[in-house]
């Protein structure tokens, strides 16, 4: 790894819980596993991406930290337990702290993180304090997928604007989800130069999904 | 891909680039709406000194089919000379369009109005007296002015720009427009040079890039100043437009301008293409330097080649013709194979090797040194560098020569 390459960080928060038990978790490697394949084919992507996966259930779980594309391997993830998503919040906070590099004098900071929330669940902890530190830091944009019936997007609201919604849970709509987020980050590290503060540019969501507004 | 993966020991960046270079694609430029030329380039010769300047549409448009950005102008008034570079923001339809009118617009007012302020005031004269002296004072006074109320104009010729094509369906087609798709930044320098024999740099930034001076007679810690004041925010990329309304006040423009005058030194104007890949730019504007001298865009001191010094000489392929590569020579890489610092590497400069002859270099091109600046600039690597590229260089011609 470089220490003067501009890496454009991007978290992946995967909801583990035991709801996404059976098709939904296999979908979710499935993604993962396209996710890859598909930057992997991407040179501007490949210089410059960088990805982790944290994974949550009772416990949050940092699976992959920070990698490099090339040398990315794609975590073993099952499922089983509760939605502790506050935990996975303020561990995301922390990644982002520790390993997200910023300007300094003598170096270019990296990128501003990229984070994408699958979450199929309502949390089952103290999420709210964690979400209002985000959203008051604004360390990284992030774009939240509310997933199947029971995904909670009132929740997902309180920490950012982007939120999206797929009605369900299906394999095909997951590996749908998982080429978006691809299509997401080509398109992202190719407005690397937005404004401050501006909304970063998204293609418009795959078909099933609605924006929540 | 490099067998590294399997162990996870972190991979170099020439590994990276290296399982990249045949992934990029070279498409040609759009034929609608307003393409802009693939390559510029200007070489001019002037009493006092010679500008170079080129600029290449960067490895991310190549591969997506898309136009340059960047845009560069210049001109000379009795040895003065006037100089632009403008990068427009990335991911805005038409910051191309905002870029090449920021650069007019300010390149031809400034000159309209050196030449005027010149012939009635005799500056050339007051501009040498002491820097003490009121009539110096009101001289440099009367020159930023002109400098300062071109800057604004030149972001209201952007604004032009964009209310002459509303309501054209080949600019609107794709969705509303707006003054924003048009952002660009500007760099902006006027080198003057004095009866003294010195110089006077004025130069004012918006944005991103750099603008830089660099006396070659100095060592390496006292060689560069930097004369631009980049914008920039906590994370990489958060830069400030030419177009952002904050820009447009007297204040905000006065504090982006930067007065020097020194003995006759080189200037480089650039867009961020160029200064990211050289950051920090103090000190490594000056790795810049010894770069273009090592790849023979500019001269070097005349002397024989050092054996101390192991030229780092990479093959670096060409986006446009895979088949075509050149050889170009790196400092940073050439101190550390040396085993000698930079600072030793640019104290030994006139006995640096000379540049790279073999079959496909870059000395195979004409003798033209824009020619072999557009060209190093298509091909140097960098990892995360597909930018587009502009770089100026002025150098003094004369006595108290840079290049002595």
């Amino acid at each position: 790894m470089s220490d003067f390459t501009r890496r454009l960080p991007v978290y992946l928060l995967l909801d583990t819980s035991g709801s996404m038990s059976g098709d939904p978790i296999e979908a979710v490697k499935q993604g993962v596993k396209a996710l890859i394949s598909e930057l992997r084919g991407d040179p501007q992507a490949l210089e410059t991406a960088y990805l982790s996966v944290i994974t949550f259930n009772s416990q949050a779980r940092q699976v992959t930290p920070l990698t490099e594309l090339m040398l990315f391997k794609e975590p073993q993830i099952s499922a089983g337990g509760a939605t502790a998503f506050g935990a996975a919040l303020s561990l995301l906070a922390d990644c982002i702290r520790n390993e997200v590099r910023k300007s300094t004098e003598t170096q270019k900071g990296d990128w501003k993180p990229l984070v994408f929330i699958l979450t199929d669940g309502a949390p089952t902890d103290d999420w709210r304090s964690a979400a209002e530190e985000l959203k008051a830091t604004h360390p990284a944009n992030i774009i939240a997928c509310a997933a199947g019936a029971y995904a909670d997007t009132t929740v997902l609201k309180e920490l950012t604007e982007c939120v999206l919604m797929m009605n369900n849970l299906s394999a095909g709509d997951l590996a749908q989800f998982f080429t978006w987020v691809s299509s997401s980050i080509k398109m992202s590290s190719k407005s690397l130069d937005a404004k401050p503060g501006a909304n970063i540019e998204l293609p418009p969501p795959p078909q099933g999904f609605v924006i929540v507004p | 891909m490099s067998d590294n993966t399997e162990n996870n020991v972190p991979l170099t960046d020439g590994e990276v680039t290296a399982h990249t270079a045949s992934m990029w694609r070279y498409t040609p430029v759009p034929e609608a709406p307003e393409p802009f030329p693939e390559y510029k380039e200007l070489c001019e010769k002037y009493s006092d000194y010679s500008v170079t300047a080129a600029r290449v549409r960067g490895k991310k448009h190549k591969h997506d089919g898309s136009n340059c950005d960047d845009w560069f102008e210049a001109a000379e008034i009795g040895g003065w000379i006037v100089a632009a570079v403008s990068d427009g923001a990335g991911s805005k339809r038409f910051s191309r369009i905002g870029a090449k009118a920021a650069c007019t617009s300010f390149v031809n007012e400034v000159r309209d109005n050196f030449l005027a302020a010149g012939q009635t005031d005799g500056l050339s004269e007051k501009l040498s007296l002491s820097l003490d002296s009121p009539d110096f004072i009101s001289a440099c006074t009367k020159l930023t002015e002109i400098m300062q109320t071109a800057f604004i104009h030149a972001s209201e010729a952007v604004e032009r720009e964009f209310e002459n094509r509303k309501g054209n369906p080949e600019f609107t087609s794709d969705g509303e427009m707006k003054l924003s798709d048009f952002a660009c930044t500007l760099v902006t320098c006027s080198v003057i040079p004095l009866d003294n024999g010195e110089q006077l740099s004025i130069a004012i930034q918006a944005g991103d890039g750099m603008v830089c001076s660099v006396s070659t007679d100095e060592p390496y810690g006292s060689a560069l100043t930097l004369l631009g004041i980049p914008d920039s925010g906590d994370f990489s990329g958060e830069t400030e437009f030419l177009t952002s309304a904050k820009m447009h006040t007297p204040a905000a423009v006065q504090s982006r301008t930067k007065l020097r005058r020194s003995k006759r030194s080189a200037v480089m104007l650039m867009s961020d293409g160029v200064a990211d890949d050289y950051f920090p730019n103090s000190p490594k504007m000056l790795n810049l330097y010894l770069d273009l001298m090592m790849n023979g865009i500019i001269p070097k001191p005349s002397g024989k080649p050092s054996t101390e010094i192991i030229p780092d000489i990479q093959p670096n392929s060409w986006v446009n013709d895979k088949d075509v590569s050149y050889a170009i020579a790196y400092s940073e890489g050439t101190a550390e194979k040396s085993g000698i610092s930079m600072e030793k590497l640019w104290d030994m400069k006139a006995y640096l090797p000379d540049p790279p002859e073999s079959e496909g270099s870059l000395s195979g091109l004409s003798g033209n040194p824009a020619e072999k600046l557009c060209r190093w600039l298509d091909v140097y690597l960098k990892r995360g560098s597909f930018d587009d590229r502009t770089l100026m260089v002025i150098l003094p011609e004369k006595a108290g020569d840079a290049n002595g």
